[in-house]
């Protein structure tokens, strides 16, 4: 029986200290942040290689803590700042780009979300894609 | 034998997200939910649904303590 539905939108882990780190499989030790974009980005099967340079909309040359590759050739780069991820592009009105970014950040929301439920006991018990391009998932905790 | 709870979590392409709370009773739930997104994101907006309106164990235990006084 359900009890209560809330919305919130997920912000930022506050995550930009050894303290936090994690072993990603492929990646090394991340922060918990670029962890979270990590595992997001694998489960997309983007290409990702880490700690490069990359064109901004400036055409300034910027260094990246992830470099992410799209199916469709489209460079993002990841930087975590204190205050969250920001996502780096070359052509910031690119409409794949920005679909690709869209995934990624939904991505990140349900790893963060799934560190936060796991370090409270919970166990994810089922996972789905809903046609309305959500991620549905089940956790559970016994007590 | 144990108590089950479960969330069901709903995440769309916005990052917006919708956690429903199953097997809570009372405040309970509320609780439960801010305890997981305190570090993690802001509220947007709650619907409390019938069950939370029921008493929760601990609030039913002290109840029974009080009449049994």
């Amino acid at each position: 029986m359900s009890a209560v539905v809330k919305l919130i939108k997920i912000t930022h882990i506050k995550t930009a200290n050894t303290a936090h780190s994690v072993n990603v499989s492929g990646f090394g030790m991340l922060t918990l942040g670029l962890a979270c974009i990590a595992q997001g980005v694998k489960e997309l099967d983007y290409a990702v290689e880490q700690e490069k340079e990359l064109l901004n909309c400036d055409n300034e040359l910027v260094k990246v803590s992830l470099l992410i590759k799209t199916h469709e050739g489209k460079e993002i780069g990841v930087i975590e700042k204190e205050d969250g991820i920001e996502f780096i592009v070359h052509d910031i009105n690119c409409a794949i780009t920005q679909k690709a970014i869209k995934k990624i950040k939904q991505r990140y929301a349900k790893h963060v979300l799934l560190h936060e439920l796991q370090s409270q006991g919970y166990n994810k018990i089922k996972e789905e894609k809903l046609p309305n391009g959500k991620i549905r998932m089940v956790v559970e905790r016994w007590e | 034998m144990g108590v089950k709870y479960q969330i069901v979590i709903e995440i769309d392409e916005d990052e917006n997200v919708e956690m429903e709370t199953f097997g809570f009773k009372g405040p309970d739930c509320i609780n439960e939910l801010k305890k997981i997104t305190k570090n993690i994101g802001k509220i947007g907006s709650e619907k409390k649904t019938k069950e939370y309106y029921e008493q929760s164990e601990s609030e039913k235990t002290k109840l029974l303590q009080k009449q049994k006084k």
